[in-house]
């Protein structure tokens, strides 16, 4: 096992390369593109023995990956921000037709005013495709998320696509050492992809058909099944992945990080959680007791381990890289509804949006309002 | 925790030179490294700034920019007319200017301040004013933090499968670490 410094985005191309997807669909978007880039140059070196297709847009990028999975293959594909938002029709019936494709999301604002820059409101705008939904902090933590979504997304009680989520810039376009898994490792982890059906010729079968009143609903009663069993099965994975690689990040699930005798805890997604660890190790120091929860899955959402962490600490302050305009932050409303029967008080802060800055002193700034407060806060820190 | 801002123009290589010094930094030994550029609708010429933390202990990374550096390198001198390069720059803290002018000339107080001929340097070796392997040179002599042969380590993972970049861009960072140790 090699250990070097690598970009993230090369640590997602590796962790592609390294289960061998047999096509790769891909239209470039900043600041997603190095990870197509460095793809490319896999498969041009004969280093990755996949059909890259070209495509000429997002839309065209899933729904070729779609129509490449229905026929057995097993595929891949990248995107952000309005590349998300184009494919949002086709993400639906990626789902919908149980088809495991797992595609990386460099997390970008949208527009307008338009923005390249880092924050949530792409992928939060997709949590409801039906998709499974990780976010990594780390070059090391998103290589090793792709060789796991794979494995989740093709298991049998599963078969749902999953989204691999990296703040762009923030992560993408991040050197630091990741340690690079061997090929007969991760081979014996994750076997080729095995369908129970396929598009072909030979056995003609219809995928997708129109689905009645009398039948519609009973297909989306089964994506929520396997959406909850999903919760056992990324638990599972990350365990067995923590036997073979050494490596794990929580429990898959969620992560709590000094959460055991905290009063306080923050709340956040992504790579906001690295800088909050280095802020809670600092304020220990100075005898604070504070913690972090990191939710590594949003969909679906874990909401008995959240429960489970969070209900003897005295508040939360939860920081969303997004906004439901109309509402709150995507994760403070799943939060406030996952306490509405304790005592844990949960205060929500709108950060970093279009790439604004979240420093030490941004989260410093929440944990200090939220230890303050008597009563609940809803805030935008525009620091 | 050691934070370095690099200082360019657009198309100098502030973005390279925090890449290949991440990369020396681990080879060095240093555990916890991470170079991280700021993005803007880049252009040519236009001030760019790109960061680096080098740290021995363990830690997980505070993923902002740097506000207050350790180390400041500025790879164009006309940059110091435009912005100010010591902005939050710690107590204590390295300067280190590509510039033919002496240190006395540059009226900076209060700070530890190197200066290295970089761009002679570059348009000699390169024929174009990119000194950012230059000033790599620089930074090893005047820091102590990464040897010669970390840094050539840090150029041949960056530039892999460019010999003659390599050799160039390694005679470079010599040139001047020789000038300055």
């Amino acid at each position: 096992m090699i250990k070097k410094v690598i970009e993230a985005s090369e640590a997602v191309a590796i962790g592609a390369k390294l289960c061998k997807p047999d096509v790769i669909a891909v239209y470039p978007i900043t600041p997603q593109t190095h990870i197509p880039e460095k793809i490319a140059n896999f498969v041009y070196d004969g280093k990755m023995d996949c059909e890259l297709v070209d495509v000429e847009s997002e839309h065209s990028a899933l729904s070729a990956c779609q129509g490449a999975q229905a026929a057995g293959a097993r595929t891949f594909t990248a995107t952000a921000s309005q590349g998300l938002a184009l494919m949002h029709e086709v993400l639906f019936a990626t789902s919908g037709l149980r088809l495991p494709v797992v595609m990386a999301v460099a997390n970008r604002a949208l527009s307008a005013p338009i923005n390249i820059w880092n924050d949530h409101q792409d992928s939060i705008s997709a949590r409801d495709s039906g998709w499974i939904q990780f976010y990594v902090e780390s070059a090391q933590e998103a290589l090793d998320t792709m060789i796991m979504a794979f494995k989740v997304a093709e298991n049998k009680d599963i078969m749902l696509p999953a989204m691999v989520c990296l703040d762009g810039f923030t992560l993408t376009h991040v050197y630091e050492p990741a340690q690079i898994p061997e090929q007969k490792e991760v081979d014996s982890f994750l076997p080729p992809y095995k369908p129970l059906f396929t598009l072909d010729p030979k056995k003609p079968l219809t995928m997708g058909p129109i689905g009645y009143p009398n039948s519609y609903m009973d297909f989306k009663l089964q994506q929520q099944q396997a959406m909850q069993k999903a919760l056992t099965v990324i638990k599972q994975v990350q365990q067995e992945f923590l036997k073979r690689f050494k490596r794990t990040y929580g429990n898959g699930l969620i992560e709590a990080y000094k959460t055991k005798d905290a009063d306080i805890a923050v709340v956040a997604m992504g790579t906001i959680c690295s800088t909050t660890k280095d802020v809670v190790d600092e304020l220990r120091k100075k005898g604070r007791k504070v913690g972090l929860i990191k939710i590594k899955t949003f969909r679906p959402f874990p909401e008995a381990d959240i429960l489970d962490a969070t209900k003897n600490l005295k508040a939360i302050a939860v920081l969303d890289r997004n906004i439901s305009l109309g509402q709150e932050g995507a994760v403070y409303s799943e939060i406030k509804a996952v306490l509405k029967d304790c005592k844990t008080r949960a205060d929500s802060y709108i950060v970093g949006l279009g790439g604004r800055d979240v420093t030490p002193n941004t989260i410093k700034t929440a944990i200090d309002k939220t230890s303050k407060s008597k009563n609940p806060i809803k805030e935008w820190l525009m620091q | 925790m050691i934070e370095i801002k690099c200082i360019g123009r657009g198309g100098q290589g502030a973005v390279t030179f925090s890449q290949i010094l991440a990369i020396a930094a681990f080879e060095q030994g240093y555990p916890v490294v991470q170079a991280m550029p700021t993005f803007g609708v880049e252009r040519r010429g236009a001030p760019s700034f790109s960061f680096t933390r080098i740290s021995k202990e363990q830690c997980f990374g505070i993923r902002s920019q740097i506000y207050t550096p350790d180390i400041v390198i500025v790879l164009d001198p006309s940059l110091m007319k435009d912005i100010d390069v010591i902005e939050g720059l710690k107590k204590k803290g390295i300067v280190i200017i590509n510039t033919s002018q002496p240190v006395k000339k540059l009226g900076i107080k209060n700070f530890e301040v190197h200066t290295a001929d970089a761009s002679t340097v570059a348009l000699k070796l390169f024929g174009r004013d990119i000194v950012n392997t230059a000033m790599l040179g620089a930074f090893a002599a005047a820091t102590k933090l990464v040897s010669l042969e970390s840094l050539y380590k840090g150029v041949e993972q960056r530039f892999e499968g460019k010999q003659k970049l390599i050799d160039l861009n390694k005679q470079a960072i010599k040139e001047v670490y020789n000038k300055l140790k």
